[in-house]
């Protein structure tokens, strides 16, 4: 007969259970340290907006003569709030709470840019290149990813390029708006260039053929090219 | 990740955690067994006479090394005896033990193909010493294996198996080096488990028991394949003590292909699990059997299927990585990026933080059998393959393990 030492067993419990409480406890700081992240870089992309808005209220049309197809936002802390919000969202799950509630911000924020490129466009008559994508999580969207990849690799590259990605299950009425705006049927991905939706996935070329605002950059690099054969 | 939220998954990350704290807690409270003690010259209060039992079929290749190796042993020759038993093989091993015949130390039988615990039966009968061990035909000792495993032997009277640590042997291609590895952390882990009488196996390779031991239990049965497991458990059934001598080291040849690697992992992890569900589930939680009936033998059952589980999910997690990569570079062409090392990009969810400190706990049983083993710490490209391989490749044979036990089929041994 061999005896159990059920004290033992009960001190090594407590031990379990101590490290358990101690990870929770870690977990919810990084997770808060990451929320707080990325509020900060949010409020930035906001002070930005506000700060361009404002600029161009003051300046009315002296503001034209800039470079007015550049993109007034911070790209640099868009794109990297875009990738924070996406790890995020994959590793709490789509429904958490704090992350919807992120990306609603976030894509506040966007239209808000996007208002903002519109009017200033109209008022110094020019073209920028801008791409509004609708995308899902769900599941049953099989070539979000895909797309993702292209419009990122767009992103990165044309900096006068306005991308704006928009969650289609978010819940959020000013997403409803443009989707109704834009009478969008529910296939997914979709994107609209020029108020006009082109439904499922589609490569970098045909992107950039739809988007000839982006062309001097493209015929600039075939020039380049081409003198390089000569 | 849907998966780490459930339930089941907190209960097997706590089951686990509280197996491993368990264990550290064990070595801390003993933490002087783990040294190495030297060895006295000569022991005191004599030499038992000692029967080493060498079953062998078709170990040509390897025979001769193994017996060398058991002559060169460091122990007075009038109280060694070696017994060489071909179990009926179909190649030169008959030849290779008779070269040794002339040996008074060495007795060779032979006789009809009928499995290893036939072999060790038929040596066991004949043998008249205190102590009778048995190597496999694949393995070598180091010299003063013996004296080592005698030197527990004397610590105490109830003391009635004692284990050797087992190694591999010249660890060279990727597969063997995760195994050095994991041979090391075993020993570890065979260490602590003889601190509470939880050893379930007296492994193959240079275990020993007292003569007494086959007189009241009897020998060794087929067991599924697994004769030495079931030894060990029928043993703890018995409440015979079984003891570990971390310092007699055997160096035993390890698989050098997944496909062997997978044969003998399937034939060990199902023989676990048909002997624990078979044959002593009555142990199970059962207080009577102590820290092996409470603790050893339930969690040996659930870490087969946490491993799994576990396994799966590295696997998946692996899988979506390179499925990610593909359809990029499907999508933009190859191109070379490195991977972000953002703090942001890390998982530091709760579940994920456990699985992290599961991780780190392992590498600390590693340390500790390594120094156990090797007396010093060093870098090894085992340990890096350990780490991110041996999940990939261990669910496969715990799979067909679970697989076999549900449908009741029999591992191959060869």
């Amino acid at each position: 007969m061999r005896i159990v030492n059920t004290q033992k067993y009960f001190f090594v419990f407590l031990i379990t259970l101590g490290l358990f409480g101690v990870m929770y406890l870690a977990s919810e700081f990084f997770y808060n340290e990451r929320i707080a992240q990325v509020k900060t870089l949010e409020d930035t992309i906001s002070r930005s907006v506000l700060e361009s808005e404002i600029q161009y209220r003051l300046l009315s049309d002296t503001s034209c003569d800039e470079d007015a197809s550049s993109n007034p936002l911070l790209i640099e802390e868009i794109n990297t709030l875009a990738r924070r919000l996406d790890v995020m969202e994959a590793q709490r799950g789509s429904r958490d709470t704090e992350v919807v509630s992120l990306k609603k911000y976030y894509s506040l924020l966007q239209v808000r840019d996007y208002l903002f490129v519109r009017d200033r466009a109209r008022l110094c008559d020019i073209e920028p290149a801008t791409v509004i994508y609708f995308y899902s999580n769900e599941g049953d969207c099989a070539e979000c990813q895909r797309m993702g990849y292209v419009l990122t690799s767009l992103r990165e590259e044309y900096d006068t390029l306005h991308i704006y990605a928009f969650d289609y299950n978010l819940e959020l009425s000013v997403v409803e708006i443009l989707k109704s705006i834009y009478e969008l049927n529910g296939d997914l991905p979709v994107i609209v260039v020029d108020r006009e939706p082109y439904y499922g996935f589609k490569t970098r070329e045909e992107i950039l053929s739809l988007l000839p605002e982006l062309a001097p950059h493209a015929s600039t690099t075939e020039e380049v090219q081409d003198s390089e054969e000569e | 990740m849907d998966w780490l939220l459930s339930l089941p998954t907190y209960i097997l990350l706590f089951a686990t955690l509280y197996f491993e704290v368990f264990l550290i807690y064990t070595y801390i409270e003993d933490k002087t067994s783990f040294s190495h003690k030297k060895l006295s010259k000569r022991l005191p209060g004599g030499y038992p006479s000692v029967t080493i039992l060498v079953p062998a079929w078709n170990e040509e290749k390897t025979l001769s090394n193994t017996i060398t190796s058991l002559l060169s042993l460091e122990y007075p020759k009038n109280k060694l005896s070696l017994f060489i038993i071909n179990d009926g093989s179909t190649d030169g091993t008959l030849a290779v033990a008779n070269s040794f015949a002339d040996n008074p130390q060495v007795t060779v039988f032979t006789k009809e193909n009928g499995g290893k615990h036939t072999a060790m039966n038929l040596g066991i009968s004949h043998a008249n010493s205190e102590l009778i061990g048995c190597l496999d035909a694949d393995s070598f000792v180091e010299k003063n294996a013996l004296k080592e495993i005698v030197e527990v032997f004397r610590m105490g009277n109830d003391i009635m198996a004692v284990t050797p640590s087992v190694q591999i042997h010249f660890p060279t291609n990727w597969l063997q080096k995760i195994q050095s590895i994991e041979y090391m952390m075993g020993q570890f882990m065979r260490k602590v488990l003889s601190r509470i009488h939880g050893l379930y196996v007296t492994p193959g390779p240079f275990s020993f028991y007292r003569k007494e031991v086959f007189e009241r239990i009897g020998g060794f049965k087929h067991a599924y394949g697994t004769e030495d497991m079931e030894m060990a458990m029928r043993m703890q059934k018995n409440h015979m003590r079984i003891e570990n001598a971390h310092s007699a080291l055997v160096h035993t040849v390890s698989p050098r292909t997944i496909p062997t690697l997978y044969k003998q992992r399937v034939r060990w992890v199902s023989g676990f699990l048909k002997n624990a569900f078979y044959d002593y589930r009555h142990m199970f939680l059962n207080k009577k059997y102590g820290d092996f009936g409470f603790l050893v033998f339930p969690f040996g059952l659930v870490s087969i299927f946490s491993a799994l589980f576990f396994s799966t999910q590295y696997i998946r997690l692996i899988g979506t990585a390179l499925y990610n990569r593909y359809i990029e570079y499907s999508v933009l062409g190859f191109h070379f990026s490195l991977p972000s090392l953002e703090w942001f990009s890390f998982n530091l969810e709760f579940q994920r933080l456990i699985i992290y400190l599961l991780v780190v706990v392992t590498l600390l049983f590693i340390v500790i059998g390594m120094l156990m083993v090797k007396r010093k710490l060093f870098l090894s490209s085992g340990l890096i393959y350990f780490v991110f391989l041996y999940g990939l490749i261990a669910p496969f044979w715990l799979a067909k393990s679970v697989y076999n036990l549900v449908l009741g089929q029999n591992a191959r041994w060869r």
